[in-house]
């Protein structure tokens, strides 16, 4: 079975992505010549900006949430895909579904062969220093000044727009289950407004696919 | 057959943030003081999240 969300992955998204991306891609360039995946709290130097590294960790976490549930799908005699289209349902080629449940591989689907919607929300949620090619962790992520995945409000309040232009599109998406996969935990302050969004049948589940956020010793550093 | 090239008016929307620390009586009056506040360019350009859904195409009439 496919792991859950560890910093073990967040060294695999680095290792990959830095055989097709430039260091200055992926990490913050700090005037105390270190690379940081975010600024840590204590730093106070000057910031660079970062080249975006959000359509490389969006691609990367959609294709590990596709694993993820590709041997419970596989059981049931179905399939998780990636990037699906669905006009009938407010799904277009220009917002697809990051990950469904469906009966068939296609990436264009007939609204009742999608059996259930995954909108992925994740991020790098550890700070790393990339260093003479190695990753040193330097801390979780309340360490660092990034705000990553469900944590961020705006993030949230996209997940919860998506959900309800999918719901408002047409009746036949009612019984489609929507689960918003990420990898922190929700803000304290949206606690509430989870459980309502639950009870008015507008998104069935906030899951984390993180259960030790705040751990931060690992055996790479 | 070749299909000769149409005119868009595309707008790509982003999200993002600048991070502040206000003196302030409550949570919303140190939103409202932040709000009046320098954007950080710089932290806001290296935050950016894609908006997906917002972004809108248009064809040009010429």
């Amino acid at each position: 079975m496919p792991d859950l969300w560890t910093k073990e992955k967040e060294i695999e998204f680095f290792t990959e992505s830095r055989s097709f991306a430039t260091t200055e891609k992926l990490f913050y360039f700090g005037d105390d010549s270190r690379y940081y995946a975010y600024w840590p709290k204590t730093y106070s130097g000057r910031k660079s900006t970062l080249q975006s590294r959000n359509s490389l960790i969006g691609n990367f976490t959609e294709k590990y949430s596709v694993d993820l549930l590709q041997e419970f799908a596989h059981s049931k005699g179905l399939f998780a895909v990636q990037g699906v289209v669905c006009d009938e349902i407010g799904l277009s080629n220009r917002s697809p579904a990051d990950v469904a449940i469906c009966t068939s591989r296609n990436t264009d689907q007939r609204v009742e062969n999608i059996l259930a919607l995954f909108e992925v929300k994740m991020s790098i949620v550890w700070n790393w220093e990339f260093e003479n090619d190695n990753l040193i962790c330097l801390g979780d992520y309340k360490s660092h000044k990034g705000n990553p995945g469900l944590l961020r409000s705006d993030s949230m309040l996209k997940a919860i727009g998506k959900s309800i232009n999918i719901r408002v599109s047409g009746y036949q998406a009612s019984k489609i289950p929507i689960i918003i996969l990420g990898n922190t935990p929700v803000t304290e302050s949206y606690y509430s407004k989870v459980d309502h969004l639950k009870k008015a049948g507008i998104i069935q589940g906030f899951w984390s696919v993180n259960s030790n956020p705040l751990f931060c010793r690992s055996k790479f550093n | 057959m070749k299909t000769s090239a149409k005119k868009f008016d595309v707008k790509i929307y982003y999200s993002g943030f600048c991070s502040y620390q206000i003196d302030a009586q409550d949570e919303n009056g140190a939103i409202q003081k932040a709000r009046n506040m320098q954007l950080k360019e710089k932290e806001i350009m290296s935050n950016l999240i894609n908006w997906k859904e917002a972004d809108t195409s248009v064809k040009i009439e010429e």
